[in-house]
């Protein structure tokens, strides 16, 4: 039984949209452990959603497809290349909820308004451990009181529009931990909360971590939420990894420039302080066509006539410091 | 609902007053061409007591104010073109028009549901837009044309018995489970046609909503706990999306009577349609004025039963 | 349409790119242009008077139009006048074709005289056949009037109805909308509640009521006139929810609050700033009252207290299909219902173009 949880290489995602075709994502490759906190991060439009979906297959349902690349999830005696499953099929139902679970940025809009609570927890449970209604129930009462939910006997009947936005993720939460699964991944789990709500929530995931020994994927465009949850952070790009490295080390020495104009643009965690707010010259481009070279290269402030033309190498300048950046060769 | 009630009584009272003429001596006159001429002091005695019972001398107002207070206790007035009490004539009529309403209602739903979710999951495809097109057809087709195609169709090319609701030999019988298949025989043509424009228009709005909830963040959500694909379209995107259709009821309603009585005239089905017609077209208003009445009544039950319906079916609406 | 400009173009502009790409919708919006067109030209189309009857040709079948003779040649088309028989054994109308003499279609013919549009007279004709021959194009009625040329002078009144009517329902509705949403309070609500009440009546007893109720003696004109009125004020609700809700979310606009800051007078607002954003949305729900119009007169001259003659609509055709059978031996009388259902159709798919076009996000 390896240290991985997860590997995954060359992974392409496409989508259609209106005729055209967007690049979500452009051949990424990273290694997830069991028990770490990954965290990926970025600006909107990255990718980094859009490859947290594709590990539970939930992509083609959203119009997309993983044109290539493998997703390799070590279960206990064997692995399964995740993006070969059919995602309609058995095998991926299986795992999902199950074994992989998954929460989301909208809690009001990600849990079915005409249901109870308890009965969306119960769905899990019924579906993959095979409880009968009344277990289902007193597990779900169980999983609301390990999210930290006051008065779970009485909650577990409420419907979602009854409760707060906090307590619509701490179910949600609930929901995805009901099967004991060996990886959470978060899409901005926090994103719409308020301030002191999304302290409980990260700190609520923190504890769970540490009961349960699970990984999770952190996925967020919060610098500072990363900076809290993650053991290891990937900041992507365009839907490329631009640099990976353990959370300490990608604040006090950021590699890739854009790692670096993106800390700059937030204050309190730039390396060296400055005076006045910087922006990221120019705009994300549209990820309708394909870029030849490094992605980043219209906005760096180092760039090189070299990286117009080709696709950095993933570079490894000190250990357990990746770069994809013709700078660091 | 009371107010709503009082103001649409006050317009159909207003409405069936509307004919300018003094039916009190057409009345008269008609009874007198059956029972012979009357001396003018039997005139008069007649004139009178019509104008006690109706309070014809009193203000306009309390007029309708006695006429509401009267309905509401059963007192309906009289037809003159049957000489019956209008209750009485109601009674025999009514509960068929409720029953071919409430099969047209079964028709539409049993039918325009399953379509319009099939239409939904097959967005785009051939069958979806045959679906639309033949939607779209079915919303154009004027109810009285539609039925006069199916009578002839009925007649002649399927031999079935029409005209009426029922065949001789189970006229005056007592329900049976062959009473109600004559039943069926008989009415089916009007119950496809009022139907026909209902499907449509529901066909349009499940697909419509269904193909908006399935775009919902919630549907991945459930997808990603592993939920079989098809237990997550029945189970919870048609629940959600149904709400609309049962609201929608409220608002198809007065189609559905306006359907059957317009259907019901053409095919000359004793109910309550060609009684209204024969009635304002006679000017027995108080025949007329009571099956407005009644209508109208319909729709208030029937709206009141489909707010109660929406409340037990989606949850949000319970709390607010 | 001067306030929002997207890439230099209108909105009016981007909701016809939007309509263009709609097929159902251009399909139906032509077939609205072409039956408009023959409104408007039906006396230059129609053949006979409409009125005039003939004992000798009740319920005569279409004649068959020829194109060869009978030794095979080509010539010009031509019919052949029908004479009437009964069937001995089943007391039936038969028609059988007089051979004696070919009467070849000519065009341009001259015949009654007529007026387009109140403006250009005339007395050519599209089609015709000399003196001597009767030519039914499409059959004759249970009277034996010519039932295309009936069919197209009805067209003129099938489908003006429901112009008149939607204008009127329009002008109603958007006058109700705006003093409704202006003036909010107590009065909007009083209004909005009359509207619902309104729009939750059974609408067809409510014709039948109101149309039982025009005295019978009452000119054609006049009962037309009426009609339409019966009909457009039992339809004006939805139009003026709709203008009620524009007036609404425009009076919170910060323009407008500037338009009265600098002075302008409350109608000139309206008419300067509200009505040209509620127009797209305005003209789709008239287009689609269009239908449920023609349908509701189609209905009420079915049944007799509609339309009277000499005016005639597509609706008053049909109250000779209501013997079944006519109907089945004669089965060219439906020719008008057909015709509803295409004019019907043809406005549902234009109005759902446009709607789709007018706010895809609806």
């Amino acid at each position: 039984m390896t240290d991985k949880l997860l590997q995954i290489r060359d992974l392409e995602i496409r989508f259609k949209r209106d005729e055209k075709t967007v690049y979500a994502v452009n051949g990424i490759d990273f290694d997830l452990c069991r028990g770490e906190v990954l965290g990926i991060v970025g600006e909107s439009g990255c990718g980094k959603s859009v490859t947290g979906y594709s590990i539970l297959g939930l992509v083609s349902g959203l119009g997309g497809r993983v044109t290539s690349g493998s997703i390799r999830y070590y279960r206990e005696d064997e692995v399964v290349d995740l993006a070969s499953l059919d995602a309609k099929s058995d095998a991926i139902r299986r795992i999902r909820g199950n074994e992989l679970g998954m929460i989301f940025q909208e809690p009001m809009r990600s849990l079915s308004p005409v249901y109870t609570v308890g009965e969306q927890i119960g769905e899990s449970v019924r579906l993959h451990l095979g409880l009968n209604r009344k277990e289902a129930r007193e597990r779900a009462i169980e999983l609301l009181r390990q999210v930290q939910i006051a008065d779970p006997e009485q909650r577990v009947d409420a419907y979602p529009h009854q409760l707060s936005g906090g307590m619509r993720q701490r179910v949600m939460i609930g929901i995805a931990l009901s099967c004991n699964p060996k990886l959470l991944i978060a899409d901005e789990p926090t994103t719409s909360l308020d301030g002191t709500i999304e302290g409980q929530i990260l700190q609520l995931l923190r504890d769970l971590r540490n009961e349960l020994h699970m990984s999770i994927l952190f996925i967020s465009h919060d610098l500072g939420v990363i900076a809290e949850m993650a053991n290891r952070v990937m900041v992507m790009y365009l839907g490329r990894i631009m640099e990976t490295t353990d959370v300490k080390s990608l604040f006090a020495d950021p590699l890739h420039p854009y790692t670096r104009a993106l800390l700059r643009t937030n204050p309190s965690l730039a390396p060296e302080p400055k005076s006045t707010l910087t922006v990221i010259p120019g705009s994300v481009p549209e990820a309708t066509e394909e870029i030849a070279g490094c992605p980043f290269a219209s906005r760096c402030d180092a760039v090189m006539a070299k990286c117009s033309l080709k696709r950095p190498l993933p570079f490894e300048p000190k250990k357990n410091h990746i770069v994809e950046c013709w700078l660091y060769e | 609902m009371i107010p709503t009630f009082l103001v649409v009584s006050f317009i159909v009272f207003f409405i069936i007053q509307l004919p300018p003429s003094n039916w009190i001596e057409r009345h008269i006159e008609n009874l007198a061409l059956e029972q012979g001429t009357f001396t003018s002091e039997r005139h008069l005695q007649l004139a009178h007591e019509l104008t006690e019972r109706y309070n014809l001398d009193r203000p306009y107002l309390l007029q309708y104010g006695s006429w509401i207070l009267n309905f509401l206790r059963g007192d309906m007035g009289e037809s003159f073109e049957y000489g019956q009490e209008v209750s009485v004539l109601l009674a025999k009529r009514i509960p068929y028009s409720i029953m071919i309403s409430l099969l047209s209602l079964f028709f539409v739903y049993s039918i325009g549901i399953p379509i319009g979710i099939y239409c939904a999951l097959n967005q785009n495809k051939i069958s979806d837009t045959i679906a639309t097109i033949a939607g779209f057809i079915g919303l154009s087709i004027p109810n009285f044309f539609l039925a006069l195609i199916l009578m002839v169709f009925g007649l002649y090319v399927l031999d079935l018995p029409v005209g009426g609701l029922f065949s001789p030999e189970y006229e005056d019988a007592p329900w049976s489970f062959g009473k109600f298949i004559d039943f069926l025989q008989h009415v089916w043509v009007a119950v496809v046609v009022i139907g026909t424009a209902g499907t449509a228009g529901i066909i349009r709005v499940v697909r419509g909503n269904l193909l908006d909830v399935l775009g919902e963040p919630y549907i991945t959500a459930l997808r990603a706990k592993g939920l079989p694909e098809k237990m997550v379209t029945i189970k919870h995107a048609v629940r959600i999306s149904i709400n609309p259709v049962i609201t929608g009821l409220g608002m198809w309603l007065p189609s559905l009577i306006s359907g059957e009585t317009i259907v019901s005239i053409v095919m000359n089905i004793p109910t309550a349609g060609p009684l209204l017609f024969g009635a304002l077209q006679s000017e027995d208003i108080y025949l007329s004025g009571s099956i407005l009445m009644v209508l109208c009544l319909f729709l208030l039950i029937g709206n009141l039963l489909a707010d109660i319906a929406l409340a037990w079916f989606d949850p949000r609406i319970r709390y607010d | 349409m001067t306030e929002n400009q997207e890439q230099g173009r209108t909105i009016g502009q981007l909701i016809w790119r939007r309509f263009r790409k709609n097929k159902l919708g251009v399909v139906g919006g032509l077939v609205v242009a072409l039956l408009f067109f023959i409104t408007v030209i039906a006396p230059f189309l129609a053949t006979m008077d409409i009125v005039e009857q003939s004992a000798r040709h009740i319920l005569a079948p279409p004649q068959k139009i020829y194109f060869q003779s009978e030794e095979g040649e080509w010539r010009r088309p031509y019919v052949y006048n029908l004479i009437k028989h009964r069937d001995p054994d089943t007391l039936r109308l038969m028609y059988t074709e007089d051979r004696s003499q070919q009467f070849p279609i000519r065009f341009f013919v001259k015949g009654l005289e007529y007026r387009i549009l109140w403006l250009i007279s005339g007395r050519t004709h599209l089609l015709g056949v000399d003196e001597g021959c009767r030519w039914n194009l499409l059959g004759t009625d249970p009277l034996g009037r010519d039932l295309y040329s009936r069919i197209l002078m009805g067209s003129q009144v099938s489908l003006s109805v429901p112009l008149v009517g939607v204008s009127l329902s329009i002008l109603i509705g958007t006058v109700i909308g705006v003093i409704s949403g202006y003036l909010g309070g107590r009065v909007d609500h009083y209004i909005q509640r009359t509207i619902e009440i309104m729009m939750s009546f059974p609408t067809l007893p409510l014709w039948l009521a109101l149309a039982a109720a025009i005295p019978i003696t009452l000119p054609s004109a006049y009962r037309y006139l009426l009609i339409v009125v019966i009909l457009s004020l039992i339809d004006w609700g939805g139009l003026a929810r709709v203008v009620r809700g524009k007036v609404l979310q425009y009076r919170g606009e910060d323009y407008v609050l500037a338009a009265r800051m600098s002075g302008c007078g409350l109608f000139r607002i309206i008419f300067k700033h509200l009505v040209p954003g509620t127009l797209s949305h305005l003209i789709v729900c008239a287009t689609l009252s269009v239908p449920g119009m023609i349908l509701a007169e189609s209905a009420l001259s079915f049944l007799g207290i509609g339309i009277t003659p000499p005016l005639t609509s597509w609706g008053m055709l049909l109250k000779d299909a209501h013997k079944l059978e006519v109907l089945v031996y004669h089965h060219w009388i439906m020719i008008p219902g057909f015709l509803i259902i295409v004019a019907v159709l043809s406005f549902n798919f234009l109005g759902d173009g446009l709607r789709d076009a007018a706010d895809p996000y609806s």
